[in-house]
């Protein structure tokens, strides 16, 4: 007999959950440069003011439960017109996902294996995520659970290994916020505020899922504050190693800062467990979005959404192909026009307009309950 | 309905991308459309356009499959 596989992921899972899709491509590209110096203190105070929108998120949820987005809109908005709002986040969804894996084939292709083509990077990758995904969202959670320890040791690690080859120097992080704070509110609106942080609205079709629902908010805001700060302390290793104008122009800051360690002449090139450690997080970055917008096409179009994922996962692929010629268009995109055109209606602004109707219908629903 | 979906989202994402590029470049629709799905002599994109095919097939396999399930079922 085949066994049942099963929808559900525990607290733990959901912590480490979000966690590894936060450092996801943020990571990778390094945020916050903008603030030159004070791209930690940018960080700390986007971390802390995504508190609101991740609760918002929550409240949403929790009007009416065990439901997720999609069929939250389906209940407040009818069938028809959820419809369009869904398929409209699906493609939204598709479209992070393709940008992510994009992030992260660009630097497997720049650091790593510089002779093998991004395009099978890119379908290797959706490949591995079809295949977890296909298995279930609880094997995704137990694949993070095994693999968390290892992307938060390695983020400490490099620090303290950073300092020991005495490439740490804290005159990089000085004068701390030499030309006010208008530099940092900034970077915090709108490239902090909605990456990595606002993307949190795709665990809307995740929470749901969690064992103990009643305490999945508090764990996702629990989750947010430490990956906030172990953000904010990278982005501090990476200045203090590189210096505010340098991680500018690098690609990949971090990498860049890990190629500095070199201890004893015996103890380098361990950029490459960064690889590592990056591919983790964008696994589960990619996977979480790829996986909204399969929960999405199942309500659609009334199919499990297993079926869907081969096929959607070559689209995924190839539109991380296609959406930019090369890196430095890819990243002048993500920077100029994907916050304020892709990520704040998708965030922010679908949320905030389902609000009331999300009200209305709870309270219908309670005095139904109540009548009966 | 996997064809459909396929289809679907294959044709809304590319416009999607096709609108931000003419938004940065300054390009009409056309172009592009052209510049973004032409395929550049040298490079090896024509590997990400043969897992695309893939997909399609994998999609129309998959309708087969659930239309056939679907038809024993009902007869049963």
């Amino acid at each position: 007999m085949q066994r049942e596989l099963v929808e559900k992921i525990s607290l733990t899972q959901l912590f480490i959950l979000v966690s590894a899709f936060l450092f996801g491509s943020a990571i990778v590209v390094g945020i916050g440069g903008e603030a030159k110096q004070d791209s930690w203190i940018a960080v700390i105070v986007a971390c802390l003011l995504s508190i609101i929108p991740v609760w918002f998120y929550t409240f949403l949820l929790s009007r009416i439960p065990e439901k997720n987005l999609f069929e939250i809109m389906e209940i407040v908005l009818g069938k028809v017109i959820s419809k369009v709002f869904i398929l409209l986040y699906i493609l939204y969804f598709f479209y992070v996902s393709a940008r992510v894996l994009r992030d992260f084939g660009e630097l497997i292709v720049g650091d790593m294996l510089v002779n093998t083509p991004i395009e099978v990077i890119s379908i290797t990758f959706m490949l591995f995520v079809a295949y977890i995904l296909y298995l279930g969202l609880e094997v995704l959670g137990r694949f993070s659970e095994i693999y968390a320890p290892y992307l938060m040791g390695s983020i400490f690690a490099i620090g303290i290994l950073l300092l020991f080859s005495r490439e740490l120097h804290v005159k990089n992080v000085m004068p701390i916020l030499p030309e006010g704070i208008g530099p940092v509110i900034g970077t915090v609106f709108p490239e902090l505020i909605t990456f990595p942080f606002g993307e949190l609205v795709a665990f809307m079709m995740i929470l749901p899922y969690a064992s103990k629902v009643r305490y999945a908010g508090k764990t996702t805001i629990f989750a947010l504050i430490v990956s906030g700060l172990i953000l904010a302390y990278s982005s501090f290793v990476q200045i203090a190693t590189l210096g505010p104008e340098a991680k500018l122009r690098s690609k990949f800051p971090l990498l860049t800062a890990t190629g500095e360690i070199s201890l004893w002449d015996f103890i380098e090139r361990v950029d490459l467990i960064i690889i590592f450690v990056v591919m983790f997080g964008i696994l589960v970055k990619v996977s979480i979005f790829f996986y909204g917008g399969l929960k999405g096409l199942e309500l659609v179009f009334n199919r499990p959404y297993r079926a869907f994922i081969y096929p959607m996962a070559m689209i995924i692929a190839f539109m991380s192909i296609i959406i930019s010629k090369n890196f430095a268009e890819h990243i002048s995109e993500g920077i100029s026009m994907v916050p304020w055109i892709i990520h704040f209606p998708f965030q922010f602004g679908i949320p905030l307009l389902l609000f009331p109707f999300v009200l209305w219908k709870a309270k219908v629903l309670k005095s139904e309950g109540k009548k009966r | 309905m996997v064809t459909i979906a396929f289809v679907f989202i294959l044709i809304s994402s590319t416009l999607l991308s096709i609108l931000l590029d003419m938004h940065l470049y300054n390009l009409s629709f056309f172009q592009t459309l052209h510049f973004s799905l032409t395929l550049d002599a040298g490079t090896r994109e024509t590997i990400v356009f043969t897992a695309l095919i893939t997909g399609l097939f994998a999609s129309f396999f998959l309708d087969y499959r659930m239309s056939k399930k679907e038809s024993r079922e009902k007869r049963s």
